[in-house]
């Protein structure tokens, strides 16, 4: 058994996905339990509005 | 959540793909008002105003198909962004270790058969054809630019739209749908094939006009509601861009050209050039050097000077290299981290960010995050001591200027206690070699511009 949070960012990974902006809080760090086991890099930004808005920048 | 609403909102308005993945109170909790850490009364209510869709994954086993609905959103629709919120006892729910399975996609709309012959005749028959390619197109520009050449038809590119046709052809438009020249061309062509645009206004700064197509508008879009949204089109096609324009290649033989496209096309550039705000031919140096030294680079720009300027003249050499946060929403602070974002989506490309010193005091403390993150971008900063664009619009309207003559940092001490490199070059030359030297840096390179400098005064002689 695995916990939500990393089955979530194996199927992340599934779908292809190779960078992810966060900045982690109480709250979220459930969600990086399962990082190290994937190709995913993430990039920590310094306030969730520049997560947002390099993540534009990436996409567009 | 609400600290990324405002990136949200941006990506939203320019339809751009972001998947948003946050925690939330746990069920029990949820709506409850205990005043619990990070506590909304309702975060997807929030921000559903700004998303393809918003989910709150109540139970696991939820996961892998709200996942493939988010990404069907991606490869198939109005790209914008989605949330996924996850209850903090979700998230740490068990689920069998299953190998994680992306689900099959679904594929890209075709357009209706029918539509695309009558498109095609009136294409056929049309004496004064014009396109507009917007960043809805951008997937499209090949196509688009046989289609344009079968049809001698001008293409005017959005802002989002700049680079499907590459900067010399003979058929590309230049300014805004707002200048003279190009609202006198809608009023005339009989025939306007429009792809992947919402005609917003904020493409037609400093002057937004209402568009005015006198003739029969074919307008093609993913979004169905974009096809009846400011006036109607004789045929509104909902379809993908790509496959919009492969399918009028095959239903229009070749030879249907109207003859004088070109002729009207270098017509209209060359009386943009005389409508053109004086501030470009300063910026217009600026991004002719930027051009000369990092060629193929992605320029990713703020609400300022330079941008609105750029906006007017720049042509981009190929799509997905020119774009700013003066279209859409319209947010200070996007140029800056959006032009990391663009980094590391194309290692292999020089970036350029273009901010104001207004602008870049919203987010300069991601020069950190780059640092970290080994992004060697060009940043250059236009620094008029001001909300430059604000404070001339009150001055426009006779309004006290309060509030504009901003006290501004030294940019260039700041951006080095954050560890990158920054200079003020004195001149054109020097400007040229900190352009070259920051696409050899694993840093950002901050260049600064100041109004009336010698650089500034080199630049607009
Ligand atoms: C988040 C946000 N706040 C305020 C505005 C209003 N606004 C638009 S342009 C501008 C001035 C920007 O100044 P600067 O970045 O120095 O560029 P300049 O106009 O001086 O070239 C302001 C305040 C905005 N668009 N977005």
């Amino acid at each position: 058994m695995v916990t939500c949070g990393e089955y979530l960012v194996k199927l992340l990974e599934a779908y292809g996905v190779e960078l992810i902006f966060g900045i982690p809080g109480v709250h979220t760090v459930e969600l990086y339990r399962g990082l190290p086991g994937t190709k995913i890099r993430h990039v920590t930004p310094r306030h969730e509005q520049g997560a947002g808005f390099m993540a534009d920048g990436y996409a567009a | 959540m609400t600290n990324i609403a405002t990136a949200m909102g941006q990506a939203y308005a320019d339809s751009v793909p972001m998947l948003v993945i946050s925690s939330v109170n746990a069920r029990e909790q949820l709506g409850m008002r205990h005043g619990r850490l990070h506590e909304l009364p309702s975060q997807q209510g929030l921000v559903s105003g700004i998303t393809a869709f918003s989910h709150t994954i109540l139970a696991p086993s939820q996961l892998p198909e709200i996942l493939a609905c988010a990404f069907a959103v991606f490869s198939s629709s109005r790209p914008r962004p989605v949330h996924i919120e996850i209850p903090v006892d979700v998230i740490v729910a068990e689920v069998e270790d299953s190998e994680p399975v992306a689900w099959t996609l679904p594929g890209r709309a075709a357009p209706d058969a029918s539509q695309i012959a009558a498109a095609a005749g009136l294409l056929a028959g049309s004496r004064r054809p014009l396109i507009i390619a917007g960043g809805g197109a951008q997937d499209a520009a090949a196509g688009l630019r046989v289609l344009a050449e079968r049809l001698d038809a001008p293409v005017f590119m959005t802002i989002n739209g700049k680079g499907i046709v590459p900067p010399v052809h003979p058929l590309r438009l230049s300014g805004n749908l707002g200048m003279m020249p190009l609202r006198a061309e809608l009023a005339a062509a009989d025939v306007v094939l429009a792809i992947g645009t919402e005609f917003g206004e904020t493409e037609m700064y400093p002057e937004p006009h209402p568009v005015r197509i006198a003739g029969r508008l074919i307008h093609v879009d993913i979004d169905p509601l974009q096809l009846v949204t400011q006036f109607p089109a004789a045929l509104p096609i909902v379809a993908d861009a790509r496959l919009a324009v492969a399918a009028l290649l095959s239903a229009l033989p070749a030879g249907t050209s109207s003859g004088d496209g070109a002729a009207r096309a270098g017509a209209i550039r060359a009386a943009v050039d005389q409508v053109l705000w004086p501030a470009c031919a300063t910026h217009r140096r600026i991004m002719e050097i930027v051009d000369q030294v990092l060629p193929n680079a992605i320029v990713a720009g703020d609400q300022t000077e330079p941008v609105y300027c750029a906006n007017q003249f720049y042509q981009a050499a190929r799509p997905r290299s020119y774009f700013n946060s003066s279209t859409g929403y319209g947010t200070l602070g996007y140029g800056l981290p959006a032009a990391f974002g663009a980094k590391l989506g194309a290692p292999d490309r020089p970036v350029v960010s273009l901010m104001g010193d207004g602008g870049i005091q919203f987010s300069i403390q991601e020069i950190a995050a780059a640092v970290e993150a080994g992004i060697g971008v060009a940043v250059i900063v236009w620094n008029n001591a001001s909300y430059g664009e604000i404070k001339a619009f009150m001055a426009d309207r006779d309004i006290p200027q309060i509030g504009v003559d901003i006290f501004t940092p030294d940019f260039v001490a700041v951006a080095k206690g954050l560890g990158c490199e920054a200079l003020r070059p004195d001149g054109i030359e020097a400007f040229r070699i900190a352009l070259a030297e920051s696409a050899r840096r694993t840093v950002p390179t901050l260049i600064e511009i100041a109004e009336g400098s010698p650089l500034a005064q080199q630049l607009r002689a």
